[in-house]
């Protein structure tokens, strides 16, 4: 026990030392939530979308303002004329226009809004059928009622992220702690010269894992608090299973983490593998684009990647989203899993001397 | 885009449709749609009628889940769907005049007058983020793992100049960058359908522009940290932010004072936006600060790392 408590405080000054371990587990999740919560908060969906309209002939509109009152969701500004519409929607005050002449409906879109203009086409898409249908005197005679299932109400994209960053920052930590902290012990034979001491190697496998668990825990703890006190976004949390879903991703990552410790000797190539496989599955994962927009195969390929169900359980711990209990636990056991099948595998490279 | 899922022969309805709202509240489904009983005589009786004023309801029933991405998609589907299946109800029966429906048209403003696939509009920027990487983590990587293992200390015993390793680092570094640009390119364009085209002199001008950029940032960072950790460290610092407040992969109005100082300052801002408005996906003209700002990060990387870049191990 005295080992592993001596083997636990140098752990911990070795972290507070290591910069980059620093960066990766405080400050990385904290610039995301910042920065995504300032970029994607006025992003959403076509709710309350601003509607720039322009009429020349303003005596023919009658029908079509009946229509977009009747749509409700969105807001209309007058424009006096077509030059005035075009250049709010390219400084943004408005979201997409409307020019009706009599004759036909012109949409107009600002290009450079890639990634909200398929809400906003879709929208129009009503507005353009409402309008024929009205026009020609006719009413809806096929109506839809939507029922929302969830006991949770929306909460908007952004309120998702913010799980999906805290999965990904403890894949990070739980990769590089491994990949780079113990690749670099390897590398510089400090484990060579502990093999030879009555340290028993699962000692300083526990002590990495404690020192890690913690440290993880505390960064997620201060990414929701940011989220929630600076970003003002509410979460419920089930803190017994966040507690738990927390521990069991961290050492189930970690083991992912000795499998790059048991191909790449060097650290410098593994944290660089580390990093190229966290970005790869922050990207395919679903943490910042919704999986749905993805082609098909990219969407096969997201349901292979272990981050994908952190970011879902995540999600479910912090009240963003539901999800079966069985599902929940099932990946919870699966993270332990992962863990107690591949930690042995680190525990067998620390004691292996290396030859080199 | 989705799977239809339809009730077994002799499932019983109760059954599925309980275990299907389950699902779409889980969000293994997107959407389920409900149609009532006797919904054919209902829509029939109301296609007859004169006006809106039918008791008769003949509304389907779509559950969904309003937290999920997915299911918003399904119901912008589902809305799409019934538009098209009313209209054709309605011509079929003579009452809608498709000879009198209102055309609609689109335009694009800030264009040149195409609509920009998501997918053109992202390739620029994700090669502009390989270049970026590239330069930050590879070039600081492989100048202070050098030093900290003495490498770089026993080519100075040898007839090699400094000239000459910089030189030959260079354009390395710059072959590295050709070849990742090749294969995005041709991921982008096999891969996901990017129709979007370099081989115009502007847009390869600043390709190289960017890439001799990243390549100074590197040497910049190399030149400022003690050890290769501390490259790392700082490199992770800079990577996010200056990624994100570049516009790579978002747009990036309407962001705090503080952090438009930084979109300010960042040479991917200029670069992006130079590599778009070249490519022709995004709005504007190509100014001078698309060059000159990135030039001006060239010379102040260089003159800093001339001064301090030192090439052997602190003692």
């Amino acid at each position: 026990m005295r080992s592993f408590r001596a083997l636990l405080y140098a752990e911990c000054v070795i972290f507070a030392r290591d910069k980059a371990a620093l960066t990766f587990t405080f400050l990385f999740p904290l610039i995301f939530v910042l920065l995504f919560g300032f970029l994607m908060g006025g992003m959403g969906g076509a709710e309350g979308a601003r509607l720039g309209l322009y009429m020349p002939d303003g005596d023919r509109g009658e029908v079509l303002e009946e229509v977009l009152t009747g749509i409700g969701s969105i807001s209309v500004t007058h424009y006096s004329d077509q030059f005035a519409l075009q250049h709010a929607l390219e400084e943004k005050k408005i979201d997409f226009g409307l020019v009706w002449d009599g004759e036909k409906l012109m949409f107009h879109y600002n290009s450079t809004r890639v990634q909200e203009n398929y809400a906003f086409q879709q929208l129009a898409t009503g507005i353009a059928a409402q309008f024929n249908l009205s026009h020609q005197g006719l009413f809806q005679i096929l109506t839809a009622e939507k029922i929302h299932v969830g006991t949770r109400a929306s909460t908007g994209w952004f309120s998702s992220v913010v799980p999906g960053i805290m999965a990904f920052s403890i894949l990070s930590a739980g990769l590089f702690a491994v990949s780079g902290h113990i690749t670099a012990m390897k590398e510089r034979r400090l484990l060579d010269q502990m093999i030879v001491t009555p340290m028993r190697p699962i000692m300083l496998l526990s002590a990495v894992i404690c020192v890690r668990l913690v440290i993880v825990y505390i960064s997620t703890l201060i990414t929701l608090l940011v989220a929630a006190v600076v970003l003002k976004l509410g979460f419920t949390v089930s803190w017994l299973r966040y507690t738990v879903f927390v521990t069991s991703s961290t050492v189930g990552v970690m083991g992912l983490g000795s499998l790059i410790a048991l191909v790449v000797r060097r650290p410098s190539s593994a944290s660089h593998i580390a990093n190229v496989v966290s970005m790869l599955m922050m990207f395919l994962a679903g943490i910042y684009f919704p999986v749905e927009i993805m082609p098909s195969y990219l969407r096969a390929l997201s349901k292979a990647l272990p981050l994908t169900y952190m970011a879902d359980a995540m999600r479910y711990v912090t009240g963003v989203t539901e999800m079966a209990e069985a599902r929940f636990w099932g990946i919870t056991i699966a993270m332990l899993v992962l863990a107690a099948v591949l930690l042995p595998l680190l525990g067998r490279y620390i004691v292996k001397p290396d030859r080199g | 885009m989705f799977a239809i899922s339809s009730p077994a022969s002799g499932e019983a309805l109760e059954d599925f449709l309980a275990s299907e709202k389950k699902a779409t509240r889980f969000g293994d489904r997107a959407a389920v749609i409900v149609i009532p009983e006797g919904f054919n005589q209902c829509l029939l009786h109301r296609m007859m009628e004169d006006g809106p004023s039918s008791s008769a309801n003949c509304s389907l029933a779509i559950y969904v889940n309003e937290g999920s991405a997915a299911s918003g998609m399904a119901t912008s589907i589902i809305d799409q769907i019934l538009a098209g299946v009313e209209r054709d109800l309605l011509t079929r029966m003579g009452r809608f005049q498709e000879q009198k429906a209102i055309p609609t048209e689109t335009l694009w403003v800030g264009s040149s007058g195409t609509e920009v696939r998501y997918v053109d509009f992202l390739l620029p920027g994700i090669v502009l983020m390989g270049f970026f990487v590239n330069g930050l983590f590879g070039v600081p990587g492989s100048i202070l793992f050098a030093r900290d293992k003495r490498v770089l200390r026993r080519y100075w015993v040898t007839p090699l100049t400094v000239t000459h390793y910089l030189a030959g680092f260079s354009v390395g570094h710059l072959m590295l960058c050709l070849v990742q640009f090749a294969i995005l390119l041709l991921l982008g364009r096999f891969a996901f359908g990017a129709t979007v085209t370099f081989c115009q002199p502007m847009s390869i001008f600043l390709l190289l522009l960017a890439a001799i950029t990243f390549l100074a940032f590197g040497f910049f960072v190399a030149s400022v940290a003690k050890t290769a950790n501390t490259g790392m460290a700082i490199g992770n610092i800079l990577n996010m932010p200056m990624m994100f407040l570049g516009g790579l992969f978002f747009p990036v109005a309407g962001l705090p004072l503080v952090l438009r100082a930084i979109v300010y300052v960042n040479p991917l801002t200029y670069l992006a936006k130079g590599l778009r408005v070249s490519l022709g996906t995004e709005a504007g003209t190509l100014s001078v600060s698309m060059i000159a700002v990135p030039l001006a990060w060239i010379a102040v990387c260089v003159a800093v790392a001339s001064w301090r870049l030192s090439w052997d191990v602190e003692r």
